[in-house]
Protein backbone atom coordinates (compact mmCIF):
# COMPACT_ATOMS: atom_id res chain seq x y z
CA UNK A 1 0.00 0.00 0.00
CA UNK A 2 2.89 2.10 1.20
CA UNK A 3 4.96 1.43 -2.63
CA UNK A 4 1.71 2.15 -4.19
CA UNK A 5 0.95 5.78 -2.57
CA UNK A 6 4.73 6.46 -2.88
CA UNK A 7 4.22 6.14 -7.07
CA UNK A 8 0.83 8.26 -6.86
CA UNK A 9 3.01 11.01 -4.97
CA UNK A 10 5.86 10.61 -7.46
CA UNK A 11 3.20 10.66 -10.41
CA UNK A 12 1.53 14.26 -8.56
CA UNK A 13 5.02 15.70 -8.24
CA UNK A 14 6.08 15.16 -11.82
CA UNK A 15 2.91 16.62 -13.01
CA UNK A 16 3.28 19.88 -10.74
CA UNK A 17 6.59 20.19 -12.59
CA UNK A 18 4.79 20.01 -15.92
CA UNK A 19 1.94 22.28 -14.77
CA UNK A 20 5.03 25.02 -13.76
CA UNK A 21 6.31 25.04 -17.47
CA UNK A 22 2.20 25.53 -18.85
CA UNK A 23 2.10 28.10 -16.36
CA UNK A 24 5.31 29.48 -17.81
CA UNK A 25 4.13 29.53 -21.22
CA UNK A 26 0.37 30.73 -20.57
CA UNK A 27 1.97 33.79 -18.30
CA UNK A 28 3.69 35.12 -21.34
CA UNK A 29 1.85 33.22 -24.69
CA UNK A 30 -1.54 32.45 -23.27
CA UNK A 31 -3.09 31.72 -27.01
CA UNK A 32 -0.87 28.74 -26.88
CA UNK A 33 -1.75 27.41 -23.52
CA UNK A 34 -5.41 27.98 -23.25
CA UNK A 35 -7.03 24.72 -22.55
CA UNK A 36 -10.47 26.11 -20.48
CA UNK A 37 -11.96 29.17 -18.55
CA UNK A 38 -9.76 30.98 -16.13
CA UNK A 39 -11.64 29.82 -13.79
CA UNK A 40 -10.99 26.30 -14.74
CA UNK A 41 -7.93 26.26 -14.84
CA UNK A 42 -7.07 28.06 -11.60
CA UNK A 43 -9.26 25.26 -9.97
CA UNK A 44 -7.35 22.78 -11.75
CA UNK A 45 -4.14 23.96 -10.56
CA UNK A 46 -5.39 24.51 -7.03
CA UNK A 47 -6.36 20.91 -6.98
CA UNK A 48 -3.33 19.63 -8.39
CA UNK A 49 -1.32 21.54 -5.49
CA UNK A 50 -3.80 20.39 -2.83
CA UNK A 51 -3.55 16.87 -3.82
CA UNK A 52 -0.28 16.71 -4.51
CA UNK A 53 0.59 18.06 -0.58
CA UNK A 54 -1.96 15.95 0.95
CA UNK A 55 0.05 13.06 -0.87
CA UNK A 56 3.44 14.47 0.15
CA UNK A 57 2.14 15.20 4.23
CA UNK A 58 0.48 11.90 4.23
CA UNK A 59 3.83 9.91 2.91
CA UNK A 60 6.21 12.20 4.78
CA UNK A 61 3.99 11.39 8.19
CA UNK A 62 3.72 7.04 7.41
CA UNK A 63 7.63 7.40 7.12
CA UNK A 64 8.17 9.35 10.16
CA UNK A 65 6.17 7.24 12.37
CA UNK A 66 7.73 3.98 10.94
CA UNK A 67 11.35 5.12 12.16
CA UNK B 1 35.38 32.77 26.63
CA UNK B 2 36.38 29.50 26.25
CA UNK B 3 40.03 29.12 24.98
CA UNK B 4 39.25 25.17 27.06
CA UNK B 5 35.76 24.86 25.29
CA UNK B 6 33.80 21.63 26.41
CA UNK B 7 35.01 18.78 23.58
CA UNK B 8 33.72 15.79 22.07
CA UNK B 9 35.13 12.25 22.32
CA UNK B 10 37.54 13.56 19.93
CA UNK B 11 38.78 16.72 21.41
CA UNK B 12 36.77 19.30 19.00
CA UNK B 13 34.64 21.24 20.40
CA UNK B 14 30.79 19.97 20.39
CA UNK B 15 27.12 21.62 21.13
CA UNK B 16 24.85 20.15 24.01
CA UNK B 17 22.24 17.65 22.55
CA UNK B 18 18.45 18.63 24.37
CA UNK B 19 16.50 19.47 21.46
CA UNK B 20 13.42 16.72 21.06
CA UNK B 21 10.62 16.91 18.53
CA UNK B 22 8.72 19.66 19.90
CA UNK B 23 11.55 21.77 19.95
CA UNK B 24 12.36 21.13 16.27
CA UNK B 25 8.81 21.87 15.40
CA UNK B 26 8.69 25.03 17.71
CA UNK B 27 12.17 26.08 15.95
CA UNK B 28 10.24 25.34 12.44
CA UNK B 29 7.73 27.45 13.15
CA UNK B 30 9.11 30.24 15.39
CA UNK B 31 11.58 30.37 12.76
CA UNK B 32 9.02 31.11 9.67
CA UNK B 33 5.76 32.77 11.99
CA UNK B 34 6.67 36.43 11.54
CA UNK B 35 6.14 35.38 7.58
CA UNK B 36 2.51 35.25 8.58
CA UNK B 37 2.59 38.94 9.86
CA UNK B 38 4.16 41.15 7.53
CA UNK B 39 5.47 40.75 3.91
CA UNK B 40 3.40 38.17 1.76
CA UNK B 41 0.43 40.93 2.11
CA UNK B 42 2.71 43.09 -0.57
CA UNK B 43 2.14 40.13 -3.32
CA UNK B 44 -1.48 40.80 -3.23
CA UNK B 45 -0.89 44.23 -4.95
CA UNK B 46 -1.60 44.26 -8.66
CA UNK B 47 -2.21 40.50 -8.33
CA UNK B 48 -5.16 39.92 -6.38
CA UNK B 49 -5.79 36.83 -3.84
CA UNK B 50 -6.46 34.29 -5.99
CA UNK B 51 -3.01 34.56 -7.72
CA UNK B 52 -1.38 35.01 -3.71
CA UNK B 53 -3.18 31.69 -3.03
CA UNK B 54 -2.05 29.55 -6.21
CA UNK B 55 1.78 30.87 -5.32
CA UNK B 56 1.45 30.57 -1.52
CA UNK B 57 0.38 27.28 -2.38
CA UNK B 58 3.28 26.68 -4.69
CA UNK B 59 5.50 27.92 -1.62
CA UNK B 60 3.82 25.33 0.64
CA UNK B 61 4.65 22.76 -1.90
CA UNK B 62 8.04 23.56 -1.95
CA UNK B 63 8.80 23.60 1.19
CA UNK B 64 7.46 20.21 2.34
CA UNK B 65 9.49 18.89 -0.57
CA UNK B 66 12.76 20.46 0.59
CA UNK B 67 12.60 19.87 4.16
CA UNK B 68 11.69 16.17 3.40
CA UNK B 69 14.59 15.68 1.08
CA UNK B 70 16.79 18.27 3.49
CA UNK B 71 16.09 16.17 6.63
CA UNK B 72 18.06 13.38 4.32
CA UNK B 73 21.00 15.15 4.57
CA UNK B 74 20.73 16.37 8.03
CA UNK B 75 20.51 12.96 9.40
CA UNK B 76 23.32 11.36 7.43
CA UNK B 77 25.37 14.22 8.76
CA UNK B 78 24.35 16.04 11.66
CA UNK B 79 26.47 18.94 12.24
CA UNK B 80 25.89 22.68 13.10
CA UNK B 81 27.45 23.23 9.98
CA UNK B 82 24.62 21.33 7.56
CA UNK B 83 25.07 22.74 4.36
CA UNK B 84 29.15 23.32 4.60
CA UNK B 85 29.08 19.53 5.32
CA UNK B 86 26.79 18.29 2.49
CA UNK B 87 28.80 20.78 0.14
CA UNK B 88 32.59 19.21 1.36
CA UNK B 89 31.27 15.98 1.17
CA UNK B 90 30.12 15.74 -2.36
CA UNK B 91 31.92 17.94 -4.25
CA UNK B 92 35.11 19.53 -2.01
CA UNK B 93 35.88 22.32 -0.10
CA UNK B 94 35.32 24.91 -2.06
CA UNK B 95 31.86 24.35 -3.19
CA UNK B 96 31.24 23.04 0.52
CA UNK B 97 32.27 26.76 1.77
CA UNK B 98 29.65 28.39 -1.03
CA UNK B 99 27.14 26.75 0.71
CA UNK B 100 27.75 27.08 4.36
CA UNK B 101 28.25 30.73 3.06
CA UNK B 102 25.08 31.17 1.51
CA UNK B 103 23.28 29.75 3.90
CA UNK B 104 25.32 31.89 6.05
CA UNK B 105 24.22 35.08 4.27
CA UNK B 106 20.66 33.62 4.12
CA UNK B 107 20.13 33.63 7.91
CA UNK B 108 22.25 36.73 8.74
CA UNK B 109 19.84 38.80 6.25
CA UNK B 110 16.83 37.58 7.63
CA UNK B 111 18.05 38.39 10.82
CA UNK B 112 18.44 42.02 10.22
CA UNK B 113 14.87 42.35 8.23
CA UNK B 114 13.39 40.32 11.18
CA UNK B 115 15.15 43.12 13.52
CA UNK B 116 14.48 45.86 11.43
CA UNK B 117 10.54 44.72 10.95
CA UNK B 118 10.16 44.13 14.91
CA UNK B 119 11.41 48.02 15.43
CA UNK B 120 8.45 49.03 12.90
CA UNK B 121 5.99 47.23 14.85
CA UNK B 122 7.15 48.64 17.94
CA UNK B 123 6.64 52.70 16.63
CA UNK B 124 3.55 51.34 15.14
CA UNK B 125 1.76 50.35 18.41
CA UNK B 126 3.78 53.09 20.36
CA UNK B 127 2.05 55.50 17.46
CA UNK B 128 -0.31 54.52 14.53
CA UNK B 129 -0.07 57.46 13.24
CA UNK B 130 2.92 58.71 13.29
CA UNK B 131 6.07 56.29 13.79
CA UNK B 132 8.94 57.67 15.85
CA UNK B 133 11.81 56.80 14.31
CA UNK B 134 13.90 57.33 17.26
CA UNK B 135 11.50 54.73 18.36
CA UNK B 136 11.78 52.19 16.05
CA UNK B 137 16.05 52.42 16.40
CA UNK B 138 16.15 52.20 19.88
CA UNK B 139 13.62 48.98 19.52
CA UNK B 140 15.82 47.14 17.26
CA UNK B 141 18.72 47.66 18.94
CA UNK B 142 16.68 46.71 22.42
CA UNK B 143 15.68 43.24 20.66
CA UNK B 144 19.36 43.12 19.40
CA UNK B 145 21.10 43.15 22.98
CA UNK B 146 18.30 40.96 24.50
CA UNK B 147 18.53 38.48 22.40
CA UNK B 148 22.06 38.30 22.20
CA UNK B 149 21.89 37.79 26.19
CA UNK B 150 19.42 35.03 25.89
CA UNK B 151 21.08 32.59 23.49
CA UNK B 152 24.73 33.04 24.96
CA UNK B 153 23.29 31.89 28.07
CA UNK B 154 22.58 28.94 26.86
CA UNK B 155 20.67 26.70 24.02
CA UNK B 156 17.94 24.58 26.48
CA UNK B 157 16.58 28.22 28.10
CA UNK B 158 16.65 29.89 24.48
CA UNK B 159 14.99 26.74 23.28
CA UNK B 160 12.00 26.83 25.90
CA UNK B 161 12.10 30.72 25.58
CA UNK B 162 11.09 29.70 21.78
CA UNK B 163 8.07 27.78 22.33
CA UNK B 164 6.56 30.12 24.98
CA UNK B 165 7.41 32.63 22.07
CA UNK B 166 5.67 30.37 19.04
CA UNK B 167 2.80 29.47 21.19
CA UNK B 168 2.06 33.56 22.03
CA UNK B 169 2.31 34.13 17.70
CA UNK B 170 0.46 31.25 17.41
CA UNK B 171 -2.57 32.61 19.84
CA UNK B 172 -2.18 35.86 18.02
CA UNK B 173 -3.30 34.21 14.47
CA UNK B 174 -5.76 32.20 16.23
CA UNK B 175 -7.23 35.84 17.41
CA UNK B 176 -7.10 37.32 14.11
CA UNK B 177 -9.10 34.36 12.60
CA UNK B 178 -11.74 34.95 15.31
CA UNK B 179 -11.88 38.38 14.63
CA UNK B 180 -11.54 38.76 10.45
CA UNK B 181 -14.21 36.18 10.77
CA UNK B 182 -17.32 38.35 11.58
CA UNK B 183 -16.43 40.37 8.35
CA UNK B 184 -16.01 37.59 5.58
CA UNK B 185 -16.90 37.75 2.64
CA UNK B 186 -16.69 34.83 -0.08
CA UNK B 187 -17.24 37.59 -3.03
CA UNK B 188 -13.84 38.89 -1.86
CA UNK B 189 -11.47 35.71 -2.00
CA UNK B 190 -12.90 34.51 -4.96
CA UNK B 191 -13.61 37.67 -7.40
CA UNK B 192 -15.30 35.70 -10.32
CA UNK B 193 -14.98 38.90 -12.84
CA UNK B 194 -11.43 38.96 -12.36
CA UNK B 195 -9.76 36.07 -10.92
CA UNK B 196 -6.41 37.32 -11.94
CA UNK B 197 -6.51 40.64 -12.18
CA UNK B 198 -6.08 40.80 -15.37
CA UNK B 199 -3.02 39.42 -15.99
CA UNK B 200 -3.77 35.80 -16.52
CA UNK B 201 -0.85 33.89 -14.92
CA UNK B 202 1.66 36.24 -14.87
CA UNK B 203 -0.07 37.26 -11.50
CA UNK B 204 0.98 34.34 -9.91
CA UNK B 205 4.76 34.80 -11.37
CA UNK B 206 4.36 38.52 -9.71
CA UNK B 207 3.30 37.31 -6.26
CA UNK B 208 5.44 34.21 -5.87
CA UNK B 209 9.03 36.08 -4.75
CA UNK B 210 6.00 37.42 -1.54
CA UNK B 211 4.52 34.14 -1.14
CA UNK B 212 8.29 33.06 -0.74
CA UNK B 213 8.20 35.16 2.37
CA UNK B 214 5.73 33.14 4.56
CA UNK B 215 8.07 30.13 4.29
CA UNK B 216 11.33 30.76 3.56
CA UNK B 217 14.38 29.93 6.64
CA UNK B 218 12.45 26.71 7.95
CA UNK B 219 15.25 24.88 6.76
CA UNK B 220 17.75 26.76 8.98
CA UNK B 221 16.07 23.98 11.61
CA UNK B 222 18.67 21.90 9.77
CA UNK B 223 21.63 23.57 11.64
CA UNK B 224 20.07 21.98 14.99
CA UNK B 225 21.18 18.21 14.07
CA UNK B 226 24.13 18.40 16.20
CA UNK B 227 21.78 19.22 19.00
CA UNK B 228 19.26 16.36 19.12
CA UNK B 229 18.47 13.54 20.61
CA UNK B 230 17.79 10.52 17.94
CA UNK B 231 18.42 13.11 15.04
CA UNK B 232 17.09 10.39 12.26
CA UNK B 233 13.56 10.16 13.93
CA UNK B 234 13.39 13.77 15.60
CA UNK B 235 14.78 15.69 12.69
CA UNK B 236 12.28 14.65 9.66
CA UNK B 237 9.12 14.15 12.48
CA UNK B 238 10.19 17.64 13.90
CA UNK B 239 10.31 19.14 10.55
CA UNK B 240 7.31 17.77 9.18
CA UNK B 241 5.11 18.98 11.82
CA UNK B 242 6.03 21.79 11.56
CA UNK B 243 5.32 22.36 7.45
CA UNK B 244 2.49 21.31 8.26
CA UNK B 245 1.57 23.45 10.69
CA UNK B 246 3.00 26.20 8.77
CA UNK B 247 0.95 25.33 5.52
CA UNK B 248 -2.40 25.35 7.98
CA UNK B 249 -0.95 28.91 9.06
CA UNK B 250 -0.66 29.90 5.54
CA UNK B 251 -4.15 28.91 3.93
CA UNK B 252 -6.36 30.10 7.31
CA UNK B 253 -4.16 33.48 7.67
CA UNK B 254 -5.04 34.07 3.93
CA UNK B 255 -8.55 33.07 4.06
CA UNK B 256 -9.41 35.08 6.48
CA UNK B 257 -7.48 38.48 5.59
CA UNK B 258 -8.81 38.07 1.94
CA UNK B 259 -12.29 37.35 3.23
CA UNK B 260 -12.46 40.39 5.80
CA UNK B 261 -11.41 43.18 3.32
CA UNK B 262 -10.35 43.93 -0.18
CA UNK B 263 -7.23 42.83 -1.02
CA UNK B 264 -5.78 46.00 -1.53
CA UNK B 265 -5.85 47.56 1.74
CA UNK B 266 -4.21 44.82 3.06
CA UNK B 267 -1.66 45.59 0.32
CA UNK B 268 -1.26 49.70 0.45
CA UNK B 269 -3.03 52.32 2.44
CA UNK B 270 -4.93 55.11 1.23
CA UNK B 271 -1.69 56.95 0.15
CA UNK B 272 -0.43 54.49 -1.94
CA UNK B 273 1.93 53.08 0.67
CA UNK B 274 3.08 49.38 1.24
CA UNK B 275 1.44 48.27 4.37
CA UNK B 276 4.23 46.60 6.78
CA UNK B 277 1.70 45.66 9.15
CA UNK B 278 -1.32 43.41 7.73
CA UNK B 279 -3.14 42.03 9.84
CA UNK B 280 -2.80 45.02 11.98
CA UNK B 281 -4.51 46.97 9.04
CA UNK B 282 -7.22 44.62 8.58
CA UNK B 283 -8.23 44.69 12.07
CA UNK B 284 -7.84 48.40 11.74
CA UNK B 285 -10.98 48.16 9.12
CA UNK B 286 -12.70 45.89 11.38
CA UNK B 287 -15.48 46.82 13.79
CA UNK B 288 -14.61 44.44 16.24
CA UNK B 289 -11.10 46.00 16.28
CA UNK B 290 -12.05 49.47 17.44
CA UNK B 291 -12.11 47.31 20.40
CA UNK B 292 -8.70 48.77 22.48
CA UNK B 293 -8.42 45.22 24.25
CA UNK B 294 -8.58 43.17 21.30
CA UNK B 295 -6.12 46.02 19.13
CA UNK B 296 -3.52 46.06 21.72
CA UNK B 297 -3.39 42.60 22.67
CA UNK B 298 -3.22 41.66 19.30
CA UNK B 299 -0.29 43.83 18.53
CA UNK B 300 1.96 42.62 20.99
CA UNK B 301 0.73 39.06 20.27
CA UNK B 302 2.33 39.72 16.62
CA UNK B 303 5.28 41.30 17.78
CA UNK B 304 5.87 37.92 19.63
CA UNK B 305 5.90 36.47 16.40
CA UNK B 306 8.18 38.89 15.11
CA UNK B 307 10.63 38.15 17.61
CA UNK B 308 10.11 34.59 18.15
CA UNK B 309 11.46 34.67 14.45
CA UNK B 310 14.23 36.79 15.05
CA UNK B 311 15.48 34.69 17.84
CA UNK B 312 15.14 31.39 15.79
CA UNK B 313 16.72 33.27 13.09
CA UNK B 314 19.68 34.57 15.27
CA UNK B 315 20.23 30.70 16.58
CA UNK B 316 20.53 29.75 13.12
CA UNK B 317 23.23 32.36 11.72
CA UNK B 318 25.40 31.92 15.41
CA UNK B 319 25.71 28.17 14.18
CA UNK B 320 26.48 28.16 10.65
CA UNK B 321 29.33 31.03 12.00
CA UNK B 322 30.34 28.28 14.45
CA UNK B 323 30.26 25.85 12.34
CA UNK B 324 32.28 27.62 9.56
CA UNK B 325 35.03 28.66 12.26
CA UNK B 326 35.25 25.47 13.58
CA UNK B 327 36.12 23.78 10.48
CA UNK B 328 38.50 26.66 9.35
CA UNK B 329 36.68 28.41 6.37
CA UNK B 330 36.15 31.62 8.90
CA UNK B 331 38.82 32.94 11.12
CA UNK B 332 38.81 30.41 14.20
CA UNK B 333 37.49 32.61 16.93
CA UNK B 334 34.03 32.09 15.49
CA UNK B 335 34.21 28.49 16.06
CA UNK B 336 35.16 28.79 20.15
CA UNK B 337 32.21 27.99 22.70
CA UNK B 338 31.89 29.60 25.75
CA UNK B 339 33.64 27.44 28.32
CA UNK B 340 30.48 26.69 30.69
CA UNK B 341 27.36 27.72 28.77
CA UNK B 342 29.02 25.61 25.89
CA UNK B 343 27.11 28.67 23.57
CA UNK B 344 28.74 29.94 20.35
CA UNK B 345 29.22 33.64 21.75
CA UNK B 346 31.13 35.19 19.18
CA UNK B 347 29.80 33.99 16.87
CA UNK B 348 26.53 35.58 18.14
CA UNK B 349 28.28 38.90 19.00
CA UNK B 350 29.30 38.86 15.65
CA UNK B 351 25.98 38.08 13.95
CA UNK B 352 24.20 40.51 16.54
CA UNK B 353 26.76 43.25 15.51
CA UNK B 354 26.90 43.21 12.11
CA UNK B 355 22.97 43.08 12.64
CA UNK B 356 23.55 46.54 14.94
CA UNK B 357 25.57 48.33 11.84
CA UNK B 358 22.72 47.44 9.34
CA UNK B 359 20.08 49.02 11.96
CA UNK B 360 22.03 51.99 12.11
CA UNK B 361 22.30 52.17 8.34
CA UNK B 362 18.62 51.73 8.02
CA UNK B 363 18.48 55.70 9.26
CA UNK B 364 19.87 56.79 5.85
CA UNK B 365 18.56 53.91 3.68
CA UNK B 366 15.06 53.52 3.69
CA UNK B 367 14.59 50.23 1.60
CA UNK B 368 17.39 48.50 3.61
CA UNK B 369 14.74 45.74 4.98
CA UNK B 370 13.52 44.99 1.05
CA UNK B 371 16.86 44.95 0.40
CA UNK B 372 17.55 42.46 3.35
CA UNK B 373 14.91 40.06 2.63
CA UNK B 374 15.55 39.66 -1.03
CA UNK B 375 18.81 39.06 -0.28
CA UNK B 376 17.82 36.02 2.08
CA UNK B 377 15.39 34.96 -0.15
CA UNK B 378 18.20 34.82 -3.24
CA UNK B 379 20.69 33.21 -0.51
CA UNK B 380 18.48 30.38 0.46
CA UNK B 381 17.04 29.73 -3.56
CA UNK B 382 20.32 28.99 -4.52
CA UNK B 383 21.96 26.72 -1.42
CA UNK B 384 18.13 24.46 -2.26
CA UNK B 385 19.44 23.86 -5.83
CA UNK B 386 23.48 23.24 -4.50
CA UNK B 387 22.28 20.88 -1.83
CA UNK B 388 20.22 19.12 -4.05
CA UNK B 389 22.91 18.12 -6.43
CA UNK B 390 24.68 17.27 -2.88
CA UNK B 391 21.95 14.86 -2.20
CA UNK B 392 21.96 12.78 -5.57
CA UNK B 393 25.89 12.80 -5.97
CA UNK B 394 25.87 11.17 -2.40
CA UNK B 395 23.09 8.95 -2.94
CA UNK B 396 25.09 7.64 -6.00
CA UNK B 397 28.67 7.33 -4.34
CA UNK B 398 27.75 6.53 -0.74
CA UNK B 399 24.33 4.83 -0.26
CA UNK B 400 25.08 3.81 2.82
CA UNK B 401 25.03 7.21 4.47
CA UNK B 402 21.62 7.27 3.86
CA UNK B 403 20.29 4.39 5.58
CA UNK B 404 19.38 5.76 8.91
CA UNK B 405 16.42 7.68 7.29
CA UNK B 406 15.17 7.94 3.14
CA UNK B 407 12.89 10.83 2.29
CA UNK B 408 9.33 9.57 0.83
CA UNK B 409 9.24 9.74 -3.00
CA UNK B 410 13.06 9.76 -2.81
CA UNK B 411 13.84 9.40 -6.64
CA UNK B 412 11.79 12.31 -8.10
CA UNK B 413 12.00 14.42 -4.53
CA UNK B 414 15.38 16.29 -5.29
CA UNK B 415 14.62 17.28 -8.50
CA UNK B 416 11.14 18.44 -7.83
CA UNK B 417 12.86 20.77 -5.04
CA UNK B 418 15.56 22.31 -7.64
CA UNK B 419 12.91 22.74 -10.10
CA UNK B 420 10.81 24.49 -7.74
CA UNK B 421 13.36 26.32 -6.23
CA UNK B 422 14.75 28.05 -9.91
CA UNK B 423 11.48 28.57 -10.37
CA UNK B 424 11.09 30.98 -7.73
CA UNK B 425 14.51 32.69 -8.73
CA UNK B 426 13.48 33.24 -12.13
CA UNK B 427 10.77 34.77 -10.45
CA UNK B 428 12.67 36.60 -8.58
CA UNK B 429 14.41 38.38 -11.12
CA UNK B 430 11.11 40.07 -12.58
CA UNK B 431 11.09 42.05 -9.09
CA UNK B 432 11.25 46.11 -8.75
CA UNK B 433 14.79 45.55 -6.57
CA UNK B 434 16.20 42.67 -8.63
CA UNK B 435 19.52 44.56 -9.66
CA UNK B 436 20.25 45.77 -6.54
CA UNK B 437 19.62 42.44 -5.08
CA UNK B 438 21.61 39.95 -7.59
CA UNK B 439 24.17 43.18 -6.95
CA UNK B 440 24.81 43.16 -3.19
CA UNK B 441 24.35 38.99 -3.84
CA UNK B 442 27.22 39.10 -5.89
CA UNK B 443 29.47 40.87 -3.67
CA UNK B 444 29.01 39.24 -0.99
CA UNK B 445 29.67 35.72 -2.83
CA UNK B 446 33.06 37.13 -4.37
CA UNK B 447 34.14 38.41 -0.85
CA UNK B 448 33.53 35.12 0.63
CA UNK B 449 35.19 32.89 -2.22
CA UNK B 450 38.31 35.32 -2.32
CA UNK B 451 38.95 35.56 1.58
CA UNK B 452 38.20 31.22 0.82
CA UNK B 453 40.92 31.12 -1.62
CA UNK B 454 43.41 33.81 -0.17
CA UNK B 455 43.10 32.64 3.30
CA UNK B 456 41.15 29.70 4.71
CA UNK B 457 41.75 27.69 2.10
CA UNK B 458 45.48 26.21 3.71
CA UNK B 459 44.11 26.13 7.33
CA UNK B 460 40.86 24.31 7.45
CA UNK B 461 40.81 22.04 10.62
CA UNK B 462 41.25 18.32 9.42
CA UNK B 463 39.52 17.69 13.30
CA UNK B 464 36.09 19.85 12.27
CA UNK B 465 33.63 16.94 12.22
CA UNK B 466 32.46 18.20 8.99
CA UNK B 467 35.78 17.44 7.85
CA UNK B 468 36.36 13.76 9.96
CA UNK B 469 33.67 12.73 8.27
CA UNK B 470 34.46 13.52 4.39
CA UNK B 471 38.11 11.95 5.78
CA UNK B 472 36.22 8.56 6.85
CA UNK B 473 34.48 8.46 3.25
CA UNK B 474 37.64 9.20 1.37
CA UNK B 475 39.74 6.86 3.30
CA UNK B 476 37.26 4.07 2.34
CA UNK B 477 37.08 4.66 -0.91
Amino acid sequence: MIQGLERLTAAALILVVAVLGWMVLAAFRPEFAQFASEETEILAVLGLLGATLCLVSLLALIHTRRH
Amino acid sequence: MGESAPADATGTPALKRPLGVLDVWALGVGVVVAGAYFGWNLGLKDNGPVAMLVASLLVCLLYLTWVLALAELSVAMPYAGGPLAYGRRAAGPLPGFIMGWSMLLEAQFAAIGCALAVGGYVAFLVNPNEQSQAVEILAELVTLLIFFLLQAWGVKEQSVALVVMTYGALLGLCIFWIAAATNFSAERVWPRENLLAGKGWRAVLDALPYALWWLVMIETVALAAEEMREPQRTLPRGLTLAQLTLAAIVVLTWLFACGAVESQQIAVDSAGQDISYPLAAVLHHLKVGENPILSIGFGVLALFGLIASYHAILYAVSRQGFALGRAGYLPSLFGRLHAGRRTPTVALAASTLLSAAFVVASIWFKDAINVAVLVSTLTALVWYVLAMACLLILRRREPALFAAYQAPASRVLPFVVAILSIFGIVAYARLEYAPAVFALAAAFYAAGIIYFLAFARGRLRSDAPEERGTQMAESVR
